[in-house]
């Protein structure tokens, strides 16, 4: 078993994770072309009026004495206020509002992509250089080459605007209210007990779920097969078929489990690109998560929900590689803890 | 398709040439590879085609009054119009030319670099060498859009869609990188080359005459493969709205475009056409890739991404 | 280096985590001192283009750049490194990654990033004050 103490190590390695990713978004943000102090005033006011705004927030100042204050800020969670995307609102109460959103539909995609793609790279790696080996590993190149912002406007079209069965956009239908108590939609109604509202919020995300989640199962089933070939190559797997160790089912669980390492150790990694698709599908379904919110800061240089949004991102992403370095502990003996 | 015409008149010498070669003999009977090939000559053909044909100026201007809005795909329109009247067919034609364009030059900007930290790392080796591809390894293991979108902010919006051309660059350094710098440390080691090195060989000429021909097999797998990424990624910024103008004929924009103003009022066309060439396009690299790979070293495991 | 026909560590029989070449005290300072020379020297050349304020101003962000991303890593590579080399390998073979490799290059880049926004600051206090 994962010990305390071995738990324990890794979560204080978050701190120094989240203050070098903190100077890293600080320093690419000074060294950007922008002027935040422009872009505050708006493109028209007055080079006085420009100058001002400068100063008030102390962008006059030397560089490192902002980053001694914003390194003070970050260690507060307080990332000042929103310049542009909602302008006078802090950020940290932007993020909070946001964030789950997006993990609710992360979930559901990862959820989706393993649900699907886990069984279909099993199937094409003991079926290997079979018919449907070579139409599951087509079709998961195909789901690599068609980018989520074309996918996505396909399903739209097929289903909302021909079919009309699925709405096109957003989480739930303008109808119904939902008081937000943990953000995640689908939970929210079912703990007001508003079952037509979960049917609806339930529509509203299939689309969305489903887009993300071809991506997802494209990349796990091409992974698993691959991991589980070179599994079913090693010897051992013959050594113990041949010795007559149980039936053939036990030789596959054997198997399933070593194929499952390096799987599940590239999920961590494979969390990065699910959120970077999270911002595609966002855009594309007009869901206003943390991914579109990070694309409208950065394209109106919106400084301090950029930083805060970058952070939070960080933060799942070493949370996830986090967990997935835990489970990869258990599951394989030889790490010392 | 013009495409159609490409398989039925190569030489057969050529063929029988090729055939000669283990790794093109093993890839010439990939079916798969194959397709590859005839999608990716498809859509260079038309990227030449578009770029001598079409005025980009015709292209970019407002077509009110010469042709009609939002018309569905006709004889006379193949892929319909847009709403600013400009017929799509030649504007999804000459975004094959952007794609291929700002492809090319993402894929052979990041070779270069990649080149570059590739063969210090493996010359110098120690502390220099372990920097180098440390740095290479963390920055290969983030996801390459997120990275791009951080990146793509340090240079000035004026650049227009070079801005995520120089941010992908950054992004697909590392994968060259490391691919040289596997086969540059192969070629080092080679007895033969110390053998060089006793003549008196100079450092650069060591390096060019050496190392960089033995890397050409490896760089070019590498490109094949990120080519198809960096044409999804490059429309997937311009998408997001970083890069390319309002108007120009790139398929992202495109794209984002018929997204916005066209899919709810029902005009599919202006976003259906991009998209479909611009997933064929990268389909094809994608099974190229593949196939090349396979023929390489079929043990070689499927990469991320 | 008998036997090296290289200077890479490959053909020698030294690891890349011999104890003998990790950081001590001395290492340690000679990283500083090459990131402040970094630091010096891009200030330098900035101050006739941009004067004081902005070259000190772009040498400490790049500074700061470095360290933040040498401590962010050196604590993933730390946090996560077992892993990291299953990814790796994942990623496409030929990379020899290990925890206390990375744990020494990260280390290496914070310290010259260390040494550079430091010396940033000092030419910014001189020249811009505080």
């Amino acid at each position: 078993m994962v010990s305390k103490r071995f738990v324990l190590k890794r979560l204080l390695m978050l701190f120094p994770v989240l203050f070098g990713v903190a100077t890293v978004v600080f320093a690419i943000l000074h060294l950007s072309p922008g002027d935040p102090a422009v872009v505050i005033a708006g493109e028209r006011a007055s080079q006085e009026f420009v100058n001002q705004v400068r100063a008030d927030l102390g962008l006059d100042d030397p560089l490192w004495q902002q980053y001694v204050r914003f390194l003070g800020e970050v260690a507060t969670f307080d990332f000042g206020q929103s310049y542009q995307v909602n302008r006078g609102v802090a950020v940290s109460q932007i993020l909070t509002d946001r964030l789950p959103i997006t993990i609710e539909l992360a979930l559901l995609g990862q959820f989706a992509g393993l649900l699907f793609g886990l069984p279909l790279g099993i199937l094409s790696a003991v079926k290997q250089d079979t018919w449907t080996d070579h139409l599951s590993r087509v079709g998961a190149l195909s789901g690599i080459s068609i980018p989520i912002y074309w996918s996505g406007p396909l399903l739209i079209l097929l289903f909302a605007q021909f079919l009309g069965v699925l709405p096109t956009s957003g989480r739930i239908g303008s109808a119904y209210f939902v008081e937000p108590v943990t953000g995640l939609i689908l939970v929210d109604t079912l703990l007001a007990g508003n079952l037509a509202a979960f049917q609806s919020a339930v529509i509203h995300l299939l689309l969305p779920v489903v887009v993300l989640g071809i991506y997802q199962m494209a990349l796990l089933s091409r992974m698993m097969r691959s991991s589980m070939v070179e599994v079913i190559r090693q010897d051992y797997m013959r050594t113990a078929r041949a010795k007559g160790q149980g039936s053939k089912i036990t030789v596959m669980k054997h198997g399933l489990r070593n194929a499952f390492i390096p799987v599940i150790t590239v999920i961590g990694i494979q969390f990065g690109s699910l959120l970077g698709g999270a911002v595609l599908t966002e855009t594309v379904f007009e869901i206003n998560g943390i991914g579109t919110l990070l694309v409208d800061a950065i394209n109106r240089s919106d400084y301090p929900v950029v930083q805060g949004t970058v952070l939070v991102f960080a933060v799942l992403y070493t949370l996830v590689n986090l967990g997935v370095d835990l489970t990869y502990s258990v599951l394989d003996p030889r790490i010392e803890q | 398709m013009s495409t159609e015409t490409q398989t039925g008149t190569v030489d057969r010498g050529i063929v029988e040439r090729l055939r000669a070669s283990p790794f093109l003999s093993q890839l010439l009977s990939n079916r798969l590879a194959i397709t590859g090939i005839v999608l990716i000559l498809g859509v260079v053909l038309i990227a030449i085609y578009a770029r001598i044909t079409y005025d980009l100026s015709d292209l970019l201007a407002t077509q009110f009054g010469t042709n009609p809005s939002e018309a569905a795909p006709s004889s006379e329109y193949l892929f319909g119009t847009d709403g600013q009247a400009r017929d799509i067919f030649p504007r999804v034609l000459y975004g094959a030319w952007y794609a291929v364009l700002y492809g090319t030059v993402t894929v052979i900007a990041s070779t270069f670099l990649g080149v570059g930290l590739g063969i210090v790392a493996a010359y110098y080796g120690d502390l220099t060498d372990n920097v180098i591809m440390r740095t290479m390894d963390v920055l290969l293991s983030f996801p390459s859009l997120l990275l791009a979108l951080a990146l793509v902010t340090i240079f000035p919006e004026e650049l227009g869609l070079w801005r995520a051309v120089g941010a992908l660059t950054l992004v697909y350094t590392p994968r060259f990188a490391r691919v040289v710098r596997g086969a540059a440390l192969k070629v080092l080691e080679d007895e033969y080359t110390e053998a060089t090195k006793a003549l008196g060989a100079t450092d650069p000429r060591l390096l060019i005459r050496h190392v960089l021909p033995n890397c050409l097999a490896p760089i070019t797998v590498q490109s094949t493969l990120n080519y198809g990424l960096a044409i999804i990624d490059i429309a997937a910024l311009s998408f997001l709205g970083f890069g390319a103008s309002p108007g120009e004929p790139t398929w992202g924009m495109m794209l984002s475009n018929g997204v916005e103003f066209g899919l709810f009022s029902g005009a599919w066309w202006w976003s259906f056409f991009p998209g479909l060439l611009l997933a064929l396009t990268v389909l094809g690299f994608n099974l190229l890739g593949d196939g090349m790979r396979d023929a390489l070293d079929p043990r070689m495991r499927e990469t991320v991404d | 280096m008998t036997g090296c026909a290289t200077r890479s560590t490959r053909e020698c029989e030294r690891p890349l985590t011999d104890r003998d070449i990790r950081p001590s005290g001395r290492t340690v300072g000679r990283w500083i001192g090459l990131g402040g020379l970094l630091g010096l020297v891009v200030a330098g050349v900035l101050f006739p283009v941009t004067g004081a304020k902005q070259s000190t101003d772009t040498s400490f962000a790049l500074g700061v750049l470095l360290f933040g991303f040498g401590v962010a890593t050196w604590g993933g590579a730390v946090g996560f490194g077992d892993s990291m080399s299953t990814v790796q390998n994942h990623l496409g073979g030929e990379s020899e990654w290990s925890r206390e490799g990375a744990r020494q290059a990260f280390a290496v880049l914070t310290w010259i990033g260390a040494g550079w926004a430091g010396t940033a600051v000092v030419a910014s206090i001189l020249l811009v004050g505080i």
